[in-house]
């Protein structure tokens, strides 16, 4: 593994394609053992479902039943995608921080903490998991340790997928609140002098990039990941 | 610990063999890594693995993970139990927390499997 990141900074796109990609940046990441970063949007509000949820959970909710859904390759709860700043990042096995998923989180988190810090936004780990047995559909109404919260309402959340040693970790910074789940408010609401901008973004963009290695090099999504992420989208819509 | 008389992968999943029937399952080692399992997806009857194919998918609270066929063949039976009772396998992984029994096409290939002091030096290293 050589230690350059490559750096995709992606317009907004829809469910189907933002999970195909992810998902082939993960083969990617194995076959040429390297390491990617990737920081995307979404282009309509979607719900994404944890890899092993019941997509009729989705249907009791009158709000969310209507929405465009796409399942993840990683666990935990649905989440509502809409004005969020969404990462992932694929390690290969080679990586340090691939071997320990908690390892993974908690340096990922630290990042945002530190760039939500210039801000002069407070945001903290939660440090502890939730004991309930019934955990709610939407992750942002779950609990989980390395949840970034701010005033006890969960900012950021992260989930991971391992496939041979390699490790894909995406998440979920919540920008601001969706007028389909009004009760998940974002990092605008809890911290009005924190600014959505590019340049933040690029920001945001420079310190994760750090963080997984220490060369970065800006890509587009490479032609052999495209290749396999629409294959992933037909498969995805011929099983529907 | 593991138990000397069965065989294991380097992803974690050992074998036991009788004749040419594999019953195959996960370490406590990696029971433990994985922390708080939350769900698993099991394969069914009759599907055919190569050694290396994904059998399996396993929810912890920390990542969703995949299982690999340790040797190849094709699937005879499942643990039902498991899914629904996912502590059996903090329990008692290598007994009543196995995961599936295949019919073995090449039995030799159980002899590229790790013995028990090879996958405990493996997982000594934190591998």
């Amino acid at each position: 593994m050589s230690g350059l990141v490559h750096l995709i900074l992606d317009p907004p796109q829809s469910g189907v394609w933002n999970m195909a990609v992810d998902a082939a940046l993960l083969e990617e990441s194995l076959t040429r053992d390297a390491i990617f970063l990737r920081l995307y949007r979404w282009s309509e509000a979607t719900v994404s479902l944890g890899h092993f949820q019941d997509v009729a959970e989705q249907q009791r909710d009158p709000r969310l039943a209507s929405l465009p859904t796409v399942r993840r390759l990683s666990g935990g709860g649905a989440i509502l995608h809409h004005h969020e700043q969404t990462y992932s990042c694929c390690l290969p096995p080679s990586h340090p921080l691939a071997q320990q998923p908690s390892q993974l989180y908690e340096r990922i988190h630290a990042v945002f903490v530190e760039w939500l810090s210039e801000f002069g936004v407070e945001v903290v780990p939660r440090g502890r998991d939730s004991s309930r047995p019934d955990e709610p559909f939407l992750c942002f109404l779950r609990e989980a340790a390395p949840d970034l919260v701010i005033n006890g309402h969960k900012v950021l959340g992260s989930a991971q997928r391992r496939r041979r040693g390699a490790v894909l970790q995406h998440g979920s910074l919540l920008i601001r609140a969706s007028e389909h789940a009004s009760e998940l408010i974002g990092v605008s609401e809890l911290a009005p002098q924190f600014s959505d901008s590019t340049t933040t973004t690029l920001e945001l963009a420079e310190r994760l990039s750090k963080c997984l290695g220490p060369e970065v090099i800006q890509n587009d999504v490479p032609p052999t990941v495209q290749a396999n992420a629409s294959l992933l989208v037909k498969s995805a819509c011929h099983d529907r | 610990m593991a138990p000397g008389h069965l065989k294991y992968a380097k992803t974690h999943e050992w074998l036991s063999l009788a004749g040419d029937v594999g019953t195959i399952g996960i370490s406590d080692f990696a029971v433990k890594e994985l922390t708080d399992l939350v769900y698993m997806g099991l394969p069914n009857v009759g599907k055919k693995l190569s050694a290396g194919d994904v059998f399996g998918e396993i929810e912890s609270v920390k990542a969703v993970s995949d299982l690999y066929a340790p040797v190849s063949g094709e699937v005879i039976e499942v643990n039902s139990n498991i899914p629904n009772d996912l502590d059996l396998l903090s329990k008692d992984a290598f007994g009543k927390g196995w995961l599936i029994k295949m019919r073995l096409s090449n039995p030799a290939e159980a002899t590229t499997l790790l013995d028990a002091a090879a996958y405990e030096q493996q997982c000594a290293a934190g591998h």
